[in-house]
């Protein structure tokens, strides 16, 4: 009898010391594209989650307050679909009781989820959604932690002047014929006036489309100097540059919209993509970008988008957030969020919070903005800001 | 005005020969065995791949598209003897069994190759200028390999025992079983060869477009339009349906726009609908 009492009592000891030591988990949800066309962004996405956890938890977890926490993560597919996007907001908070999540990517899908996380009081990290509505109505949770043409675009303009004034007075727009396209356009009639060029040409094209020839006959009768594939998904960019060339067009390719130089050089193929300028946010030769690089590619064994180094920012802000706030509570993290900025990338550079002038609250984090020429299938960078 | 139409005229025929080459196969299936493939796109995804992975071990350009597409007119025979035997005649269950198989093999792709763009290299470079109208040769080597085709699937209709018996069957399946022909042999065979033909279709594409999973939807999409357009069950359907889808989508995409264009185009098949609901040259639904 006395022996059994002592087992017991030693067993009971057992489970009650056992919640004292054990890790609680922090789960951090995605939402990205993974089978459409925005997919080299989703997987980014997807890629940047894993490597935060893997970090983290290789680590012995993060340490919040008084906690211990390992990650977790999962990521939905939305196949850059708004209801999607919808169905995977519902999901991460109903099933996985997520608290903070990382997308969606498309602006319709962020625009469609926003009241979702909101409502629910989840941290949403936006990711690319370049419609100014995703930041409309001063929304409390929703940050959009990569840059928009908002923020790139005029100084992407101005160097541009600056270097190839003389040589590009005419130009040609293509946008997907979507909420994010339309947005883009908008913006870019504006600047491109702003800036001196001559906008001869607007085009919104379905987003299914492949082949470009009747759209770049037309386009090419202009006789651009500069064709802008803007909102293009980077796999139609470089479509568009490759049948462009076949078609003998000899001006200049530039895309300031979402990054994806390894989709365009393979679509476009080497010869086609020499000489394309398109908006990067990250510098690739940098240590700290190699390393990341390293990490993404043993995950998928290919090379990473640049956004992928993006989106690994804004989850260390967010941690970093927790950790100042001592609390994994949503309302604390959210007002944390703009005492741990300016916050150093993992590439160099600072990651600043702004946006107020252009949206009416300070929930856009501003990235490093670079510029990068496609030279003999590599990139040659140079940095806006 | 008239280069410019030359153009757009030179672009449409290219474009509509390969939509020609999806419907010829989707109409064949829906002609013989009244189904109506949805998966058919998966089949030109197939197509695409084989070609993609068949030229990464070293083989060339033709023979990979070659084999690839007899690979995927094989798995199309397994397909039908494995699934699409049980549902011949009944188009709605059919149809259903099609689109599941569309979602596994889209699945299936995804898995393997993963979402990533995938590029396949172009067996002919350059552009061929004729004064105004240019053509890049790698869209003239699919034009002609399609209008090749297309003659190669009439002789075999026209001239060959099995063609014939597919005919026959289309015709009329239990009289074409009293002469002698094995109606499961023939609608095997139909299958297995319509997909040959989507497998041909992709692995033609590949090096035009890149490959990824989902790069079957489109035609998919347009082989549908085509043989509602051209008549169901219809093969001279098809081939008319395919290059006036192509030179319409043309037109109006240059001198218009793309949205424009798909919804005139669109507006054409209602129109053709209510005007003659058999389709251009197809049998009455």
């Amino acid at each position: 009898m006395t022996r059994s009492l002592l087992v017991a009592t030693a067993f009971a000891g057992l489970i009650a010391a056992a919640p004292a030591h054990a890790d609680k988990t922090l789960f951090l949800g995605g939402i990205g594209d993974l089978s459409g066309q925005g997919a080299v962004w989703g997987q980014a996405l997807q890629g940047a989650l894993r490597m935060v956890q893997q970090e983290v938890n290789d680590a012995g977890g993060i340490k919040i307050g008084n906690e211990t926490y390992k990650i977790s993560t999962t990521t939905y597919d939305d196949a850059y679909q708004s209801q999607k996007a919808v169905a995977a907001a519902n999901r991460l908070i109903d099933q996985d009781e997520a608290k903070f999540v990382l997308g969606p990517l498309a602006a319709s899908g962020a625009i469609a989820a926003k009241p979702i996380f909101e409502q629910n009081q989840v941290i949403d990290l936006v990711v690319g959604a370049y419609s100014r509505k995703v930041m409309e109505g001063n929304p409390k949770y929703i940050f959009r932690v990569s840059n928009t043409p908002v923020e790139f675009i005029k100084p992407i303009l101005t160097w541009l002047k600056a270097n190839n004034g003389d040589k590009i007075k005419r130009v040609v727009v293509m946008n997907p014929n979507d909420e994010a396209g339309w947005d883009m356009q908008e913006l870019e009639t504006k600047s491109y006036a702003e800036h001196g060029f001559d906008l001869v040409a607007k085009e919104l094209y379905e987003r299914s489309t492949k082949d470009f020839q009747p759209i770049l006959t037309r386009l090419i009768a202009q006789n651009p100097d500069m064709i802008d594939m803007a909102g293009s998904s980077p796999a139609s960019a470089g479509l568009i540059v490759r049948q462009a060339r076949e078609m003998g067009y000899k001006g200049k390719f530039i895309k300031i919209g979402g990054p994806g130089p390894r989709e365009i050089l393979t679509a476009a193929g080497k010869e086609a993509a020499e000489g394309v300028m398109q908006y990067i946010p990250a510098d690739p030769s940098t240590e700290g970008y190699k390393k990341l690089s390293e990490r993404f590619a043993k995950l998928y064994g290919h090379d990473m988008d640049p956004s992928a180094l993006t989106n690994y920012d804004a989850l260390k802000i967010l941690l970093a957030a927790m950790q100042k706030a001592g609390s994994i509570e949503t309302d604390k993290v959210a007002a944390a969020i703009p005492q741990v900025m300016p916050f150093k990338s993992i590439a160099g550079g600072d990651i600043v919070l702004g946006g107020k002038s252009d949206y009416g609250s300070d929930h856009q984090f501003i990235n490093p903005i670079f510029v990068g020429t496609t030279t003999d299938g590599g990139l040659k960078i140079v940095q806006m800001q | 005005m008239g280069q410019l139409l030359a153009q757009i005229l030179v672009n449409g025929l290219i474009s509509g020969s390969t939509y020609v080459l999806v419907a010829l196969g989707f109409t064949m299936i829906s002609g013989i065995m009244r189904v109506l493939n949805f998966a058919h796109g998966e089949f030109y995804m197939m197509g695409a791949y084989g070609v993609y992975v068949l030229t990464q071990y070293g083989l060339g350009y033709f023979p990979a598209l070659l084999i690839g597409a007899i690979i995927v007119g094989a798995f199309g025979v397994v397909m039908e003897r494995l699934i699409f035997r049980w549902v011949i005649g009944r188009e709605v269950n059919g149809l259903i069994v099609a689109l599941g198989l569309s979602v596994v093999l889209k699945a299936l792709a995804l898995i393997i190759f993963g979402p990533v763009e995938l590029a396949v290299t172009r067996p002919v470079h350059g552009t061929l200028d004729l004064g105004s109208v240019s053509i890049p040769y790698d869209r003239l080597l699919v034009g002609g390999c399609a209008f090749g085709i297309m003659l190669l699937f009439y002789f075999f209709l026209t001239f060959t025992r099995v063609g014939l018996a597919m005919r026959a069957v289309a015709q009329d399946e239990k009289i074409a079983a009293i002469q002698g022909v094995r109606p499961s042999f023939i609608h095997a065979a139909a299958f297995g060869l319509g997909c040959l033909l989507a497998g041909l279709a992709g692995g033609l594409m590949a090096p035009i477009y890149t490959v990824n999973p989902t790069i079957g939807e489109l035609p998919m999409g347009k082989a549908f339009v085509i043989v509602i357009l051209g008549g169901l069950g219809s093969i001279p359907g098809a081939v008319v349906g395919g290059l006036l889808l192509g030179i319409a989508e043309s037109f109006f995409s240059t001198l218009i726009d793309g949205t424009v264009s798909a919804m005139l185009v669109f507006a054409l098949v209602v129109l053709v609908i209510i005007v003659r609901p058999q389709g251009l040259m197809g049998r009455s639904l």
